[in-house]
């Protein structure tokens, strides 16, 4: 693997007395899928949140593309190509579809004030192509999503939601892509739906990263290239998926044996 | 769109649909017949025949079918709505060229509503609660009269700086307000407008408590204090004022209305709803917190300069906290977002308690009231905010629509 | 400068850092128990204030009281009618109306507060005027040097110290505290534990209220006079101290309060523009320390889970 594009060494965060991270190395290639795995409450979200500025780390390093991004503001690493989903669901529930889809482009986007409000007809044609993404995208993940594009977020099922939240992380293009338990209250057969469109999606974007937490375990064999797991903090394993299934470490933190 | 027959034939839904913009002029000319009714009513008995009319008006817009498909319409078709309420206030300044307090009335909710607007900017769209509304509105007309007391700067210039000095001074407020969140941002606003109150009431520099004297608009050597008369009419000298305000009331609802409805629009919603989510996303909280609060000052101070120079002078009076509260009830009343739920509630909150002298002394009371129950009961507002559809600026009709 | 009046100051300062005190932990209990800032808290005051006038006057009317009895049926007027006033406020507006946007409780309690200002304007006859509040304390002057001061101030002063103590060792030191303090901790926790969330919730806001409304009878008795806006600025003024001090703590407030009423009193003393810009530097004073401490100087620490 030549320069990876992710690189974290060390990430440390602790919140008061409590450890959350512990000198975690992770890096990640340019179009590597990389599954990331732990019992609960091991650091997987919290990983997300330190990479994506949200959280302070205690100590550490972060490089993207070898660019400095520990402890930077998260709009600055939104702007270098990390894009993610949330655990739990995060939308404009009374905004439109597009609305909150176009969120995670708008940074890419001309937000001057002067042509927003007085160069219309240039902002109406960029409206058409975003809005032409958006659909394209939506259409992807489920078409009743793409036909019904400008109502409310909120009028639809939860895993609809979800399918929303990751066309909102992929329409800015990102080079990263975080996706945190997408699946999280699918039923199996719309997880390997979502799984499916995700993998074709990946054949156009043959350079996007993607970094994904999941609980099941049929969904990180078939998607992920290499498997990192974590408990309280740490990495206790990586590789690939055959050797993590024949992991002893993995198998007692997952039982809940103490070491 | 409902099948349920009309029980008027004209107003079938079929017919309704073949002709939008027939029913969109027929709706804004009666609501605007009816709002200049009242302004001008001057009997209790009008004026609370008035107000059962609209209330009757309003039951059937928002429960009954054939209401839902007329807003409907209007939704649909709100620019074109919007150009024909902009003529419709003009046709009501014509119809009262000769009525000095309907004019001044129609002036006074068109300059608040523009105040009301612009707190719509910050609160509805960016989040930021601002109980110092009313402060600027003051600061805009204090600096209409300083402007006003030098001859030779043209008064179309005050009202451009009247907006500017009124930003530069939301200025100060911008460190508190963006480090901090929710009530604590709310609490900041409030010292400011007791502070600016209390400043301007020991401080004699600006006059004290008893104000400053202002001198009226002039334009093209026009001076709006003296009309009397345009070709073979009379009129008052309030009928300039009215076209100045509704005009003023135009171009900010237009910007406003624009901001909303393009990328920034969504970048401030994106803000407000979860600063979080936008911020990872890349958008930058501060900038998009300052360019609301920024400009909704800056047009509040217009619509404030304006006011003072019809006025001819200004008191710190009305820059106390309840003056702010008033405003903010008005948008919250009307719709956190909606424009013209600011105008209708600027009308209930404004020349109501005019009108019913049995009231006046209670207005604060009543409004209090009335704002809790709106917030229990109906937290939307009068009339709640559409949801911002975009399809309609793609050349073609939105996807199942 | 004369030392008499310095001292003179130190007691004035003391005196509004209590009252100060008294209302902020109100706002930063409910704070804790419901994270709603309850801005018609300071209106609460000034009912407090009214209660015990009327309550006054109406014994006084009736049978000729004795002073003390007098003062202990506008205490108990104050306490319970302010009590009550939160009680109504809380069940009614601020439970309805916790999981809405902040800005409506914010909106809504502000509003709680203009109806509760402008029922006392109208109700109370020439109620748009100030009002005379009478002596109800001892006479008698206590003297040391050029400084001067009421026995009946240091009564009120002492009244006031004792009762905000009370109410620490009530939060630290009882079972209702404990209460409380747990549901501060976590709401949910604490009714799964079996606590019974309203009635806790419901009781901190007539605890914080009495406290509130006891100010205002405590006003009343140290200025003799009362008026139907008084609360306004009393609500601005303690709910910035209890920010400054650090919202949901219990010392944060008080320390706040003193603080809050060392710097009005400071600049009176030591600024010669005086009296007339104490509001305005009072206003000042908030807006640049919440610029410096936008949590708090005791910072409330929270960091949102994402
Ligand atoms: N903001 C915070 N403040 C304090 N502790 C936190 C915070 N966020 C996370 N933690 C703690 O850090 C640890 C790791 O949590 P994290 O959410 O990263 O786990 P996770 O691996 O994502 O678990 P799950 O599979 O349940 O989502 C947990 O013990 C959690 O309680
Ligand atoms: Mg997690």
């Amino acid at each position: 693997m030549n320069a990876p594009l992710l690189a974290c060494g060390g990430l440390t965060m602790r919140f008061d007395g409590l450890v959350a991270l512990d000198g975690l190395d992770i890096e990640v290639g340019k179009g590597e899928t990389v599954g990331l795995v732990g019992p609960n409450g091991s650091g997987k979200t919290t990983f997300f949140n330190v990479v994506t500025g949200l959280y302070k780390p205690s100590a550490g390093s972060v490089r993207l593309d070898a660019r400095d991004l520990f402890a930077k503001p998260p709009q600055m690493i939104g702007r270098a190509g990390v894009a993610r989903t949330f655990q739990r669901s995060r939308l404009m529930l009374d905004q439109s579809v597009f609305d909150n889809i176009v969120v995670g482009a708008l940074c890419r986007l001309d937000l001057g004030l002067f042509s927003n409000l007085f160069r219309r007809r240039r902002w109406c044609d960029e409206l058409g192509g975003m809005v032409d993404r958006a659909r394209a995208l939506a259409h992807r993940f489920n078409p009743v999503i793409a036909d019904r594009l400008f109502q409310p977020a909120g009028s639809f099922t939860m895993i609809d939601r979800r399918r929303i939240e990751i066309c909102r992380a992929l329409i800015g293009a990102p080079r990263l892509l975080l996706l945190d338990e997408p699946s999280a209250g699918m039923t199996h057969d719309e997880t390997r739906q979502l799984m499916d469109d995700l993998l074709a999606f990946r054949q156009e974007m043959p350079d996007l990263a993607v970094i994904l937490v999941e609980h099941e375990m049929d969904v990180i064999r078939r998607v992920s290239d290499r498997c990192v797991v974590l408990n309280f903090g740490r990495k206790i394993f990586e590789g690939t998926f055959d050797a993590l299934i024949a992991n002893p470490d993995v198998q007692t933190a997952y039982l809940g044996v103490s070491q | 769109m409902s099948s349920i027959p009309s029980p008027i034939p004209v107003l079938s839904p079929l017919r309704m649909q073949r002709h939008p913009r027939a029913v969109v002029v027929l709706t804004v000319a009666l609501l605007f017949a009816g709002g200049g009714l009242m302004m001008h009513a001057e009997s209790q008995i009008q004026v609370l025949g008035l107000l059962a009319a609209f209330l009757v008006m309003f039951a059937i817009a928002d429960r009954t079918p054939l209401g839902q498909d007329i807003s409907a319409i209007c939704g649909d078709y709100s620019g074109f709505a919007n150009g024909v309420a902009f003529v419709c206030a003009l046709g009501l300044i014509v119809v009262f060229r000769g009525e000095h307090y309907t004019l001044l009335m129609l002036a006074t909710v068109a300059l608040f509503s523009t105040a009301c607007i612009a707190l719509n900017l910050q609160l509805a769209f960016a989040g930021i609660a601002n109980f110092a509304g009313a402060a600027f509105f003051v600061l805009g007309s204090y600096t209409a009269a300083v402007m006003t007391a030098y001859a030779g700067i043209p008064h179309l210039l005050i009202l451009v700086v009247s907006g500017i000095v009124t930003g530069a001074i939301g200025v100060i407020l911008l460190l508190p307000v963006l480090r901090t969140r929710g009530h604590y941002a709310a609490l900041v606003t409030i010292a400011f407008g007791l502070l600016l109150r209390s400043l301007l009431e020991v401080n004699d520099t600006l006059g004290g408590p008893q104000g400053m004297k202002i001198k009226g608009f002039s334009i093209l050597g026009l001076d709006f204090n003296r009309v009397s008369s345009i070709g073979p009419w009379d009129v008052s000298f309030y009928l300039p004022y009215a076209v100045l305000s509704i005009c003023i009331f135009a171009v900010a609802f237009t910007l406003i209305r624009r901001i909303e409805r393009s990328w920034i629009g969504i970048a401030l919603d994106a803000v407000r709803s979860d600063e979080t989510a936008a911020s990872v996303f890349g958008l930058s909280i501060a900038r998009w917190k300052v360019v609301a609060f920024l400009i909704g000052n800056a047009v509040i101070g217009v619509a404030g300069a304006v006011y003072g120079m019809m006025n001819g002078f200004v008191t710190p009076n009305g820059s106390g906290l309840g003056d702010s509260l008033l405003m903010l009830s008005i948008i919250v009343l009307g719709g956190l977002g909606n424009f013209w739920g600011a105008v209708v509630a600027a009308m209930v909150i404004l020349v109501i308690p005019e009108k019913l002298q049995a009231i006046q002394e209670f207005r604060l009371l009543i409004f209090a009231l009335l704002v809790l129950a709106i917030l229990l009961f109906r937290p939307s507002g009068i009339l709640p905010r559409p949801i911002r559809d975009l399809s309609r600026f793609i050349g073609r009709p939105g996807a199942g629509a | 400068m004369d030392v008499g009046i310095l001292a003179q100051q130190l007691f004035n300062g003391l005196m509004l850092g209590v009252i100060y005190a008294m209302i902020a932990v109100g706002f930063s209990l409910f704070f804790g128990v419901l994270d709603v800032i309850k801005f018609s808290h300071g209106d609460v005051v000034t009912v407090g204030a009214f209660s015990s006038l009327g309550a006054v006057g109406l014994a006084g009317g009736l049978v000729a009281l004795p002073p003390v009895l007098a003062l202990a049926s506008g205490i108990a007027a104050a306490v319970t009618i302010g009590a009550l006033a939160g009680v109504i406020i809380g069940r009614v507006l601020v439970l309805p109306l916790r999981h809405a946007p902040g800005v409506n409780v914010l909106l809504a309690t502000l509003m709680a507060g203009t109806v509760l200002r402008e029922a006392i304007r109208l109700g109370v006859p020439n109620g748009g005027n100030p009002k005379p509040f009478p002596a109800l304390l001892p006479g008698g002057v206590i003297k040391a040097g050029s400084f001067s001061v009421g026995v009946d101030s240091v009564m009120i002063l002492a009244a006031g110290l004792l009762l905000v103590l009370g109410t620490h060792l009530l939060i630290t030191r009882t079972r209702f505290g404990l209460a409380i303090r747990a549901v501060a901790q976590d709401g949910e926790v604490a009714r799964l534990s079996g606590i019974d969330f309203q009635t806790v919730v419901l009781g901190t806001f007539a605890l914080g209220s009495a406290l509130a409304a006891f100010a205002g009878c405590m006003l009343g008795l140290y200025y003799r006079e009362i008026n139907f806006n008084m609360g306004v600025l009393l609500g601005i003024i303690g709910f910035a101290s209890a920010v400054v001090g650090g919202l949901g703590s219990m010392l944060g407030p008080i320390i706040g309060g003193f603080l809050f009423a060392g710097v009005q009193t400071l600049v009176v003393v030591a600024l010669p523009v005086s009296s007339a810009y104490k509001d305005v530097i009072a206003f000042a004073a908030i807006i640049i320390l919440i610029a410096i401490f936008p949590t708090g100087l005791i910072a409330e620490r929270r960091s949102e889970r994402v």
